[in-house]
């Protein structure tokens, strides 16, 4: 298991995030069961929104920020960081975009606080295989779903790379969904 | 946060170098004015916070360089963005090219300036505090890549006054930090409205550039 | 040694300086007060200034031990102002010019006050705060001119806290802002209000339409007192030009702040630009009432200035201007 990535996060040190791809898997069903029971405890992202590690990555590091300030829109950090990657204030419409769905062949997995690599152990175990290559994220995504879904416009496309966009995006996420017009 | 480096100390906040998971990183902290009353002090600095990370984000939809934000800290009242590598301000490379006489540079540079204003306009982006400290560019003459930065005092306001006193308050930070600079500001403001599209609100917004200038001229000033 | 008197009369008040080589000799002034809710016409303004101008005169030239004949210079208020009440005081000074035979010196008002301000504080080049019922500007000196860096957009923040004061109808005895900033001390609930800062520029009208639209209603309800309204009211304007002198201090690389003009000598702003300015490291020089209120000697002292630098006014350009911008002056006597 040497493919995942393990990082602490810069403003509280006792806490960590745990990014791991698996991109070629069965099914996703058994390990959404095991989610929705609460026997794993962990983020399961739809991959074809996601471009690069570094996105989930800003979105787990709002999203412990968040845990940590108290405050969070949704009920654990894991559900948080789906909630702050995705551009809705809806929160169970953020779950349907971001959230891998049962019959996905890949997941992008990140799990906070993973003592001992314990949850990522028990994912493998679930999934009956080791993590890809983090670098294989962004050939596992839809560029034109993720373009259409955070409604990116042609002269930021054509003026940023597509990672900076999501970047920008998740950062300021409440600030530019709330008060429109307002300054 | 022990390894971020004070990089630079401003009026209203700090800036510090950090690394953010890898990539280079400036953190923008406001901190508090004592000589505000707390309740104002807190307002605005919630109220700036907010307005440069908007108008950041609504530039870049309308294809203007600015850095990236990473993270918006509300506790601390932070914003850790994108640390632009080799920039120069505006302010120096003009100061450094009117010392060469190369006018050639300074004329793309307004070229652009231009451009990026009247992109910013027709995205009804005010951003209230234009100085040629406020833009910083990279790359080579005849290929300028022009970032805006610190819209802590922007809004967003489709109405020509207020584009017209965006462009009068650049006028005067731009004239005060360049002395003999009228003809360069002129180009600015000839590339402005050359790539403004809606030709009768482009005639609206120099209307009242001129006009809140004359206000200033011509206000009675009693006492 | 130059014996300089000045003439100042650009507003309701009429003022009659005496200055010698910077030593301020008598600075007599007569008020003209309004009833309260009303500001001051320029007609009545000028009337006044010509009913008191002869007793303003004598009261000078008595307190100073001066004869007219030991005088230098004769020095008057060219503008800025309201236009009567400028011409009935250029009047006075061109007569006793003509009469004692002394030559005149046209003054820019502001300038005035810059050059009295560094007089009595003894700053070298400081940024200027100039707050009055007519100006607000940022200013600082380059290359032989006062340049305003920042200034409102507007209308001034004087006008906007007199205009205020009639809301409350207070008394313009002493000055409307005077009783506001008596009042301000009893306030305690802050109300939020426009705060418009544009780079170095504020703006106050929309703040002024704010206050006064809401005023009635929440003192009505007794949601706020007149005591809180003026306390909010003090410190958002106040904030928003000490945020722009800051600006103007940072853009200058200055670590001085001389705050002048009739606002100036509120308590409140200058402390909150003693906390700014000692922030920065820097110093703030302010004056009081007798200073930062149009009075004579100012413009006696700046005419003072001008003239050891070798300039008079011939006789036939002893003409007054309503608008004269504190930076169309060469600054002749500074390097």
């Amino acid at each position: 298991m040497a493919a995942y990535q393990k990082v602490t996060h810069m403003l509280y040190p006792d806490t960590s995030v745990t990014l791991a791809l698996f991109a070629n898997v069965e099914s996703c069903k058994n390990l959404r069961k095991c989610v929705m029971e609460g026997t794993v405890e962990a983020a399961l992202l739809k991959t074809a929104m996601i471009v690069d590690s570094f996105q989930v990555l800003v979105a787990a590091n709002k999203a412990i920020h968040l845990y940590h300030t108290k405050s969070m829109m949704t009920k654990n950090v894991h559900s948080e960081i789906l909630y702050c990657l995705s551009p809705s204030k809806n929160i169970s419409e953020s779950f349907r975009s971001f959230g891998a769905a049962d019959g996905e062949t890949s997941v992008f997995v990140a799990i906070v606080n993973d003592a001992e690599d314990r949850t990522l152990k028990k994912v493998t175990n679930i999934l009956g295989r080791e993590p890809d290559s983090l670098d294989l994220t962004s050939t596992l995504s839809d560029k034109k779903l993720i373009a259409k879904t955070y409604r990116l416009t042609d002269d930021e496309l054509s003026t940023f790379s597509l990672l900076d966009t999501l970047v920008s995006r998740v950062a300021a996420k409440e600030i530019i969904t709330a008060g429109k017009g307002q300054s | 946060m022990e390894s971020r480096k004070l990089l630079k100390q401003g009026a209203e906040a700090k800036l510090y170098l950090h690394d953010f998971y890898g990539r280079p990183c400036i953190i923008k902290e406001r901190f508090q004015k004592q000589y505000r009353h707390h309740t104002l002090d807190s307002m605005l600095t919630n109220q700036r916070i907010k307005s440069e990370v908007r108008a950041n984000l609504r530039c870049r939809m309308a294809g203007i360089l600015t850095p990236t934000i990473f993270m918006v800290n509300f506790q601390d009242n932070s914003i850790y963005m994108e640390e632009i590598q080799d920039p120069i301000t505006a302010k120096q490379y003009i100061t450094d090219m009117s010392a060469q006489g190369d006018s050639s540079s300074l004329l793309m540079l307004a070229e652009v300036i231009g451009q990026t204003l009247s992109k910013m306009h027709a995205g009804n982006i005010i951003h209230g505090d234009l100085t040629t400290s406020n833009m910083l560019l990279q790359g080579n003459p005849s290929n300028l890549r022009l970032f805006l930065i610190d819209f802590g005092l922007s809004s967003f306001e489709a109405s020509a006054e207020d584009k017209g006193v965006d462009l009068y308050v650049l006028e005067r930070a731009f004239l005060s930090s360049h002395p003999n600079s009228q003809e360069l500001f002129n180009t600015i403001l000839n590339s402005y409205q050359a790539a403004t599209k809606n030709i009768k609100s482009c005639k609206e917004i120099i209307a009242k550039l001129e006009e809140v200038r004359m206000r200033g001229r011509k206000r009675t000033m009693i006492g | 040694m130059v014996i300089a008197i000045g003439f100042e009369g650009s507003a309701n008040k009429l003022g009659v300086g005496i200055v010698k080589d910077g030593v301020v000799l008598s600075n007599p002034r007569h008020t003209y007060i309004t009833p309260p809710g009303q500001g001051f016409l320029p007609k009545d303004t000028a009337k006044h200034h010509r009913d008191h101008a002869l007793d303003v005169l004598q009261a000078a030239l008595e307190e100073a031990k001066i004869k007219p004949d030991e005088i230098d210079v004769i020095c008057y208020t060219k503008g800025p102002g309201m236009g009567a009440p400028l011409v009935s005081t250029a009047l006075v000074a061109r007569t006793v010019a003509q009469l004692w035979k002394k030559p005149i010196i046209a003054v820019n008002h502001c300038i005035g006050h810059i050059e009295m301000g560094r007089l009595i504080t003894g700053a070298v080049n400081p940024t200027v705060l100039y707050v009055s019922g007519g100006n607000t500007q940022v200013i600082a000196y380059s290359e032989k001119r006062y340049r305003i860096f920042g200034e409102t957009i507007d209308i001034a923040v004087g006008n906007c806290l007199d205009r205020f004061a009639r809301v409350l109808k207070l008394s313009n005895d002493p000055s409307p802002g005077y009783n506001i900033e008596q009042l301000a001390k009893k306030g305690k609930r802050f109300l939020e209000m426009p705060y418009v800062v544009k780079g170095m520029d504020v703006s106050f009208s929309g703040l002024l339409s704010y206050i006064e639209e809401k005023a009635p209603l929440l003192l009505e309800t007794n949601e706020y007192t007149p005591e809180d309204l003026c306390f909010s009211l003090q410190e958002t304007v106040f904030a928003m030009l000490i945020e722009i002198t800051e600006r103007a201090m940072a853009h200058c690389g200055s670590q001085e702040v001389l705050i002048v003009g009739g606002v100036g000598c509120n308590k409140r702003l200058q402390d909150m630009m003693d906390i700014m300015v000692k922030e920065r490291g820097a110093t703030l020089y302010a004056t009081d009432e007798r200073f930062c209120i149009d009075n004579g000697a100012m413009i006696a002292q700046a005419g003072w200035e001008m003239f050891k630098t070798g300039l008079v006014t011939p006789l036939q350009e002893t003409t007054c201007t309503q608008r004269y911008r504190t930076d169309e002056v060469e600054v002749t006597w500074r390097d």
